[in-house]
């Protein structure tokens, strides 16, 4: 599998965690930017691969040597900063997936209209996990495991093929319990790119491309797929 | 034989030593205390308002009584019904002030120890003077002598109705606060008050000597003492006037000693409320969250407190806000929040905000770990009880905050990176995860409570049919403590205490659970 280009910008507080995190997950390479001598020999520290640049210099930027497919991080501690950078890097790379952290619903949206693809609010979802901490303990233990890493189990997508076992089968009547793992959802590629919760009760048929999402253990999700055939 | 020290003990010890050990007696007392005393009892509340009741209708009926004639019902309600519940209170406060079984337990304990002979006279009296020291407190005396207007054939009684009056001090939070705010300029006031009576004598003597004979209106030291006291506190009724020279100068000089010790006085009261109107506010503040038996205590007012804060109102939830930092006190003021501007690390901060058998969740926000940990050590040492959320900055320090007593820890930034992850690796299961981690109501997840009275309590998870209502179970716990079964197959036979985390549309659990009478939002007093 090819690996995702990744540039992280920034190595602060919400950086420094992004970069390790991806560090540790399979199939991506990264690389931090930073402009900061600190967050320079913090991140080399870590053994990432970093690089300078200067907000105010586009050309800086430039020499990252950015493609097409580079998906890009705003990672910068203060919102204006990362702002200004997220209006650059639109401004550089018109086709690229840029992704950002916020921390209110005001700079959620500033990102969104400065072309930011993908905003995470840091604390809208952490109050939304204390909340439910709160309410349903149970419940959000069980998320948080999935945070933590500390299930033996974990969510996964897998990519129907042409010759899948599955194929043109309706979602509905695929008993998936018998390979000791649970359907959540799926991204039915005849009707875009929507994804639909298995919840909603529309009945999908299987077809080539289709991204199913399941949450299961490792080995539980490897058996379906050898049984499905045709499946990534 | 050996004679036991319990065959030495009279009569009437035994009777207070099978007091001390009488558990009844003990809870009855234990009760009592609680409904007259502890202002964060709903009991005293409600007694408080029934005395007040009882106050105001009596001394009304007194007061109505002098000119116009009163039903009988009416008088027997104002002189013996209230006279009685007053006499009642006023014994039951003097029952709880002492313990005289406690006292004489310790002796009785003390002598055996030390194989002393006992004295039981000294340990009585030495109670006893407990139970007299209320007697002669002012509020004490006031009570008591609110209980006289009963005595009817002395008319001169009638005059301790305003003693009745007075009660509602005692049962007013309000003015008994304005006791205390004098109270606590009392050597001001003491000074103030020397000043003053120093001030009209003088006068007194002053105009006493100078018109005694030549104005009819000053006969005695008395009339010059009332003609001063009147001048000096500028209310001037004009029945008793200077007439000659002398005496209208000692005038000009009273009047102006009278405005500087009157204006003296004012001052000293309004800075002394003006100090004390923040600790009285919070003092409010404070009551007003006690009085709920669910409650948050918000540590911190950052980015993160902001939007929880915001959610909680929505909620119509009840919550505090505490923090060290007067600018972050300021913008929760500001934006419309009860907000105490003190360090909720301190244990008599956060002690003030703990009511027995409340559900108290101290959630511990700040930016610092350092304040976090030790507000969840603080939040544990005064009750275990106490849940505790803290926000940590990163995933290594979870042991440090569940070695410091967090009851659960959230980590913002490592939240942020696995989404962030999440979105960059598998961007299919972004969606599904960001639905779910903001619970969204296309794919909540939820607790589903079994107890003995739901329908499919014994049944197996295909017989309770939840795929019918498109409810996927994640996995089931058993019992509050129990262990997690993820994915459970289809003949797990769910058992009463059972825990079930589900997700589906928020509808389709709602409709389920109501039909299967199971509960949700188990840990919701």
């Amino acid at each position: 599998m090819e690996k995702v280009d990744v540039v992280i910008f920034g190595y602060g507080k919400f950086g420094n965690a992004i970069a390790k995190s991806l560090a540790e997950a399979e199939y991506t390479k990264i690389r931090v930017a930073v402009k900061d001598k600190a967050e320079f020999e913090a991140a080399n520290l870590d053994g990432l691969n970093v690089l300078f640049f200067n907000l105010e210099s586009d050309r800086t930027i430039q020499q990252l040597n950015i493609n097409e497919n580079t998906q890009l991080i705003c990672a910068l501690d203060i919102n204006r900063e990362n702002l200004y950078l997220a209006l650059t890097l639109r401004e550089l790379y018109r086709k690229n997936h840029i992704m950002s952290i916020s921390d209110s619903s005001h700079v959620t949206d500033k990102l969104r209209l400065a072309g930011v693809n993908r905003v995470i609010d840091i604390y809208n979802i952490s109050v939304n996990l204390l909340i439910n901490i709160l309410d349903k303990p149970i419940a959000t233990k069980f998320i948080q495991g999935f945070i933590n890493k500390s299930h033996d189990y974990n969510f996964a997508e897998i990519t129907i093929g042409k010759n899948a076992a599955i194929i043109d089968q309706y979602i509905d009547m695929i008993d998936f319990k018998n390979y000791n793992i649970i359907f959540l959802g799926m991204v039915d590629k005849e009707r875009g790119n929507q994804f639909y919760f298995g919840t909603i009760g529309i009945s999908h048929r299987v077809t080539e491309g289709d991204i199913l999402v399941f949450v299961g253990r490792e080995e539980d999700i490897e058996e379906f797929k050898k049984a499905c055939g045709d499946c990534k | 034989m050996i004679e036991s020290r319990e065959d030495k003990v009279p009569f009437w010890v035994s009777f207070f030593l099978y007091l001390a050990h009488s558990k009844r007696y003990n809870n009855l007392k234990k009760e009592v205390k609680d409904y007259l005393w502890n202002n964060n009892n709903f009991y005293k509340k409600v007694i408080d308002y029934l005395l007040i009741f009882f106050i105001i209708s009596s001394v009304a009926i007194f007061v109505y009584e002098v000119k116009y004639p009163i039903p009988y019902w009416m008088e027997f309600y104002a002189v013996y019904f209230t006279s009685v519940i007053f006499a009642i209170e006023y014994l039951a406060n003097l029952w709880i002030a002492g313990d005289i079984r406690y006292d004489i337990l310790k002796e009785y304990n003390e002598a055996n120890f030390l194989k002393r002979p006992p004295n039981y006279g000294k340990a009585f009296f030495k109670s006893l003077r407990k139970n007299l020291s209320y007697i002669f407190k002012p509020i004490a005396i006031i009570d008591l002598l609110a209980i006289l207007p009963m005595y009817r054939p002395l008319r001169m009684l009638r005059i301790f109705v305003l003693f009745r009056f007075l009660k509602i001090f005692k049962h007013s939070k309000s003015l008994h606060q304005f006791l205390e705010v004098v109270y606590s300029r009392r050597f001001e006031f003491l000074t103030l008050l020397t000043l003053f009576l120093f001030v009209v004598l003088t006068g007194a003597i002053a105009i006493y000597i100078t018109e005694e004979s030549d104005n009819e209106k000053i006969n005695s030291l008395f009339d010059a003492v009332y003609w001063s006291y009147i001048t000096i506190t500028t209310v001037g009724y004009g029945d008793v006037t200077p007439h000659t020279a002398i005496g209208k100068v000692i005038s000009f000089i009273i009047v102006l000693l009278g405005l500087t010790i009157v204006s003296f006085g004012t001052s000293v009261i309004v800075s002394a409320f003006l100090e004390k109107l923040h600790v009285l506010k919070e003092e409010s503040i404070a009551n007003h969250l006690l009085a709920n038996e669910d409650y948050y205590v918000v540590c911190g007012y950052g980015q993160l407190s902001k939007i929880l804060v915001r959610f909680l109102e929505e909620e119509k939830r009840e919550f505090i806000i505490l923090d060290n930092n007067i600018n972050n006190v300021q913008n929760a003021i500001d934006d419309g929040y009860y907000a105490i501007y003190d360090d909720p690390a301190r244990y008599d901060v956060l002690k003030r905000f703990y009511k027995n058998d409340a559900n108290i969740k101290v959630l511990a926000l700040t930016g610092s770990d350092i304040e976090n940990t030790y507000i969840a050590l603080n939040a544990k040492s005064i009750s275990k009880d106490i849940f505790v959320v803290a926000r940590a900055s990163r995933k290594e320090l979870l042991n440090k905050y569940k070695r410091a007593g967090a009851d659960r820890v959230i980590f913002p930034n490592d939240l942020a990176a696995f989404m962030m992850e999440a979105s960059v690796v598998k961007p299919v299961m972004y969606k599904a995860l960001n639905a779910l981690l903001n619970f969204k109501e296309i794919a909540t997840i939820d607790e589903l409570y079994i107890d003995k009275d739901c329908t499919i309590v014994n049944k197996s998870i295909e017989d309770a049919h939840f795929s019918a209502y498109r409810i996927v179970i994640f996995g089931v716990q058993r019992g509050i403590n129990g262990k997690f079964i993820f994915n459970p197959s289809d003949d797990y036979i769910l058992k009463e205490n059972d825990i079930l985390v589900v997700t589906s549309h928020r509808k389709y659990i709602e409709y389920y659970q109501q039909k299967h009478h199971l509960k949700r939002n188990i840990w919701k007093r």
